[in-house]
């Protein structure tokens, strides 16, 4: 039986005069992985703020496992949910262990130190950051950072991950990696949202794509029936082949 | 924390010296006893309190809006500090009183809010707005501080100089005891907020992932910049780059970390004070040279450094 880990409804997002985000309606069922995809500017970053919580939606609610993101403490949301921004940078030289090490925050309080160790040592190797890990942060290329921070959002163990464009940066490999992580994310009963230009790839491990489009939902369900030539073309407003 | 002894024990060495030179080098007579206690006593006490104050100032500023180039006077909170302070004075309160403190601190407060306000936008702090708001504040603070000293008979006692470079010659108990309950009091607030600032360095979106409550981190440090700064500032003046030194030389050998960062800065802040305190009625003796402008001709040129490091890390500044 499944059940919906996030449903947005009714949702949208106005700025001033500036609409964001048209009304939408989106669902995701738990344990499994939803692909955002559209043009520059369509919207899917607003979505994901919308869907951690750094935003709150102008009209409509945001329901997290059925409750409402909105009533929940900081401390809680920590707990459900993990969110990898855009942003890497960190503007001090804090190494890289500490920098995974911050993933357990929300758990501080609730966890043995012991067991936090072995959950940033299991993620430390499985995204190969144990040469790195006295290293600052700072000094780090584009896409061993990345790998630092997805480290950190793993670790966080939610229930739920959002991430927005983990896949830039990291070369192929990294990439596979990735995808490989999120896949056993998926197996074990964890649900993942991620926004990405690289639909080819995550296509085949996705169970439903949201394709955006001038901040409406162009398209939404399974990967076959929403990456057609036709509905890409028109969401992105140039022929594209598929 | 193997250097802590050592720390302090440097400082109560340099406290000790501090002490026994001056303009007038105290030899073994009868008069030396009053001026330790009435003049060198209370001028190494506030020593303490403002190198420890602009130091932790520095690095909750820096840490709280993630800009490696933000301190107290660079962005105005000092100006706004001298001017509340003397505004206070102007309006019939008298130097190192709980109103003058009170005055020096909506002063600073009111710069605070206003370059900080400016500096966020969309939630992420803006390193160059912030200095940037921070020149503007501090000009416009620096004239009416002018124009209030000209005018005002009651704050005649201090010079515009004075205010702008600073000097700890006016130090009395009165004034220790007026400065270091707010200094104590800031420094309570800062050693609360360690690991939160840690995390704060991920921006505010990653922070508040991970169950921070960002505005009140930065609400929280900044209340206790205001505290830390702006009283010592109408008793002693504006002292700048203190609080960009002393952090950055810290994080050099100590790491980022903002824990033992405090800590240390604190110690190494009432050092640096005291050094160039001393310094100050030494190297032109028996002029005393203003203590602002020794950590000015310090402190302007590593400023420089960091300006092109921070450029460097940050890409360029169009």
């Amino acid at each position: 039986m499944t059940f919906p880990i996030l449903d947005l409804i009714d949702v949208s997002v106005r700025s001033k005069d500036l609409i964001r985000l048209h009304v939408i309606n989106v669902s995701v069922e738990a344990g499994t992985l939803a692909c955002v995809i559209g043009p520059n500017g369509s919207g899917k970053s607003t979505l994901l703020a919308l869907m951690a919580a750094d935003l709150a939606p102008t009209t409509g609610r945001v329901m997290l496992a059925g409750q409402d993101l909105s009533k929940m403490t900081i401390g809680e949301r920590a707990k459900r949910r993990a969110v990898l921004t855009q942003e890497t940078t960190v503007s001090f030289p804090f190494t890289v262990r500490d920098v995974v090490e911050w993933g357990r925050i929300p758990w501080l309080s609730t966890t043995s130190s012991e067991e936090n160790s072995e959950i940033v040592a299991e993620f430390m190797s499985k995204l190969k950051l144990n040469d790195l890990a006295s290293r600052p942060v700072t000094s780090l290329s584009g896409g061993e950072r990345k790998r630092v921070h997805i480290a950190r959002v793993l670790v966080q163990k939610a229930p739920l991950l959002l991430l927005d464009e983990a896949d830039s940066d990291l070369d192929l490999i990294g990439r596979q990696e990735l995808d490989h992580l999120l896949l056993q994310q998926v197996k074990s009963g964890g649900s993942v949202v991620v926004v990405t230009h690289d639909a080819r790839r995550i296509a085949p491990i996705s169970d439903q794509v949201i394709l955006m489009s001038a901040g409406r939902v162009h398209a939404v369900g399974k990967p076959s029936e929403v990456l057609t030539t036709d509905s890409l073309s028109s969401a992105f407003g140039s022929p594209l082949k598929w | 924390m193997r250097g802590r002894p050592a720390a302090l024990a440097v400082i109560l060495l340099l406290m000790v010296i501090a002490i026994a030179i001056g303009a007038l080098y105290i030899g073994v007579a009868d008069t030396t006893t009053s001026i330790i206690w009435n003049i060198r006593g209370p001028r190494v006490v506030m020593a303490i309190l403002i190198g420890s104050g602009l130091a932790l100032a520095g690095v909750l500023m820096q840490g709280s809006l993630s800009n490696p180039l933000a301190d107290p006077a660079l962005v105005g909170v000092s100006a706004g500090a001298a001017l509340g302070g003397v505004a206070a004075v102007s309006l019939g309160a008298s130097f190192n009183t709980a109103f003058s403190a009170l005055g020096a601190c909506a002063g600073g407060a009111i710069a605070l809010a206003v370059v900080t306000s400016i500096s966020i936008r969309n939630r992420v702090p803006e390193v160059v707005t912030l200095l940037l708001a921070g020149v503007a504040v501090t000009a416009f603070a620096g004239a009416l501080l002018t124009v209030l000293v000209s005018v005002s008979d009651s704050t005649a006692t201090r010079s515009v100089t004075f205010w702008s470079t600073g000097s700890l010659s006016l130090t009395t108990w009165a004034a220790v005891l007026t400065v270091a309950p707010f200094v104590i009091v800031g420094a309570g607030i800062s050693a609360t907020m360690a690991s939160s600032l840690d995390v704060l360095s991920l921006g505010d979106r990653a922070a508040n992932a991970l169950g921070v409550n960002v505005s009140a981190v930065r609400y929280r440090a900044l209340i206790a910049v205001v505290l830390l700064v702006s009283v010592g500032v109408s008793s002693v003046g504006v002292i700048a780059f203190v609080g960009l030194l002393v952090p950055h030389a810290v994080r050099m050998v100590i790491g980022p970390r903002h824990g033992p960062l405090l800590l240390i800065s604190a110690l190494a802040g009432t050092l640096l004070i005291l050094v160039t305190d001393t310094a100050s009625r030494v190297v032109a003796n028996p002029i005393e040279v203003p203590i602002g402008a020794i950590t000015a001709v310090v402190g302007a040129p590593i400023f420089f450094i960091l300006i092109r490091r921070t450029r460097a890390s940050q890409g360029g500044w169009a």
